[in-house]
C-alpha cells in the first residue's frame, strides 16, 4: 500500500474515532448515560468514576482533540506532519493503554465505547508508523 | 533535505516525548483519582458486577438470604459496615453462595427517616447498598443533627452511577413511608431488637446474629444453614 492508500485509511480511523470522542463528550456534558450493548451499566460506571476527567477537562474531549490532530496529519504530506500523526498517536495508545489498564483493574467496569476507541488509536499507530516509511 | 539525516533522531525524540508526555497524563489522573472521590470508588469496586435490586445485593437465586436490620444512624451498623461488609462481600455474595438484603429502619431519632428514605431512593437506581455503606463510612454523631439535605446529596454525588436528580425526586416520594412501616412491622413480627440484627437463612434453618459481629460469625452461620 502506498502514501495515499496509508493516508486514506488514518482518516477513516480519525473519523470513526472523533465520532466515538463526538458522542462520549455530548454524552458527558448532557450528564446522560452512553448507550452500552449489555447490561448496559460498565460504560455508566466508567462515565461516573473520578478518571472520566483530568483537571476538569473530560478523557473524551481529549481523544477529541487527538483525532481532529490526527485527521489534520492525514490531509497533508511530508515527514514533519508524519512525525507529528505518529506522535499524536503513540500519546494516544499509552494513554489508552492505561485508562484500559484502570478500566479492568481499578474501576471494574468496561466501556465498550472506550475499548473501540483505544483499537481505533492502535490502528492509527500502527498507520502512522508505517507511514514514515514514505515521508 | 536536511530532516532526512535526522530522521532517525526525530523519531527517537518523537517517541521519548510521547512516553514523557502519556506520564504527566497518567500522573494527573492518578492525582484526580485519588481525591475525595476515594472512597466512593472503593464501594463501587467492591460492588460492581454484582447484581442489585432494590435492597437486593447478589443473586436472587443465591441459596442463602442475609438480611440486615439497620439504622443508619446506628454507630454499631456503621462498625459492622466497616469491619465486615467487605470481606462477606468478596467471600460468599460475589461468588453467588450468598444475597445480602438491607432491612432498613428509622427508630434511632428523626433524622433517622429521612436517611432510611435516601437510601430507599438510591435503591430504586439499584444503588441502595453504595449510598448506605458510604452513608456509614460517613456517619456522624448519632441524633447529632448530621444529616442534612447538603450531607446526603454529598453521599449522593459520591455513589456512583447515581443520578441526583432522579434521587432527589424519589426521596419526595409518598411511598417510602409505607415502606418503612412495612419493615418496622417485619422486624417487630421477627422479634428483632436492635441493630445490627442479622438473620442467616438457607436450606438448613435459620441463624441470627446481633451487633457489630465479625464477617467469621456471618461465614460460620453460613455453613451451618446452607
Amino acid at each position: 500500500m502506498g502514501e495515499g492508500g496509508l493516508r486514506g485509511l488514518l482518516a477513516a480511523v480519525s473519523v470513526a474515532g472523533l465520532a466515538v470522542s463526538l458522542y462520549l463528550t455530548w454524552v458527558y456534558a448532557a450528564g446522560a448515560a452512553p448507550v452500552c450493548a449489555g447490561d448496559g451499566q460498565g460504560c455508566e460506571t466508567v462515565q461516573s468514576s473520578p478518571y472520566s476527567s483530568l483537571l476538569g477537562v473530560p478523557i473524551t474531549a481529549l481523544g477529541l482533540l487527538g483525532y481532529a490532530g490526527l485527521l489534520v496529519s492525514a490531509a497533508f504530506r511530508g515527514f514533519i506532519v508524519a512525525l507529528s500523526g505518529l506522535f499524536l498517536a503513540l500519546l494516544g495508545t499509552l494513554f489508552s493503554g492505561y485508562l484500559t489498564w484502570l478500566e479492568l483493574f481499578v474501576i471494574e467496569a468496561i466501556c465498550q465505547w472506550c475499548v473501540a476507541s483505544a483499537v481505533l488509536m492502535v490502528a492509527a499507530l500502527a498507520l502512522t508508523a508505517l507511514r514514515l516509511r514514505y515521508s | 533535505m536536511n530532516e532526512k539525516r535526522f530522521a532517525p533522531w526525530m523519531i527517537a525524540a518523537v517517541i521519548l516525548a510521547a512516553f514523557v508526555v502519556a506520564g504527566v497524563l497518567v500522573g494527573l489522573s492518578q492525582l484526580g483519582g485519588t481525591s475525595a472521590e476515594d472512597e466512593g470508588e472503593e464501594v463501587q469496586s467492591l460492588m460492581s458486577g454484582i447484581p442489585q435490586d432494590g435492597e437486593r445485593l447478589g443473586q436472587e437465586d443465591a441459596p442463602v438470604e442475609i438480611r440486615v436490620y439497620e439504622d443508619l444512624q446506628c454507630p454499631a451498623c456503621a462498625q459492622f459496615t466497616r469491619d465486615s461488609l467487605s470481606q462477606i462481600i468478596e467471600e460468599h455474595v460475589e461468588p453467588g453462595e450468598a444475597k445480602l438484603v438491607s432491612e432498613t429502619l428509622a427508630f434511632i431519632g428523626p433524622d433517622s427517616v429521612p436517611a432510611a428514605k435516601a437510601a430507599l431512593a438510591a435503591g430504586e437506581q439499584n444503588r441502595h447498598w453504595q449510598y448506605a455503606t458510604l452513608f456509614f463510612l460517613n456517619q456522624g454523631e448519632e441524633n447529632g443533627g448530621y444529616v442534612t439535605d447538603e450531607f446526603m446529596t454529598n453521599i449522593a454525588e459520591q455513589t456512583r452511577g447515581l443520578k441526583v436528580e432522579q434521587w432527589n425526586e424519589s426521596r419526595e416520594d409518598d411511598e417510602l413511608e409505607s415502606r418503612l412501616q412495612e419493615v418496622q412491622d417485619t422486624a417487630s413480627d421477627n422479634g428483632v431488637e436492635s441493630t445490627p440484627t442479622i438473620v442467616v437463612s438457607g436450606p438448613g434453618g435459620e441463624r441470627e446474629l446481633v451487633g457489630a459481629v465479625p464477617a467469621e460469625d456471618v461465614t460460620q452461620a453460613i455453613e451451618e444453614v446452607e
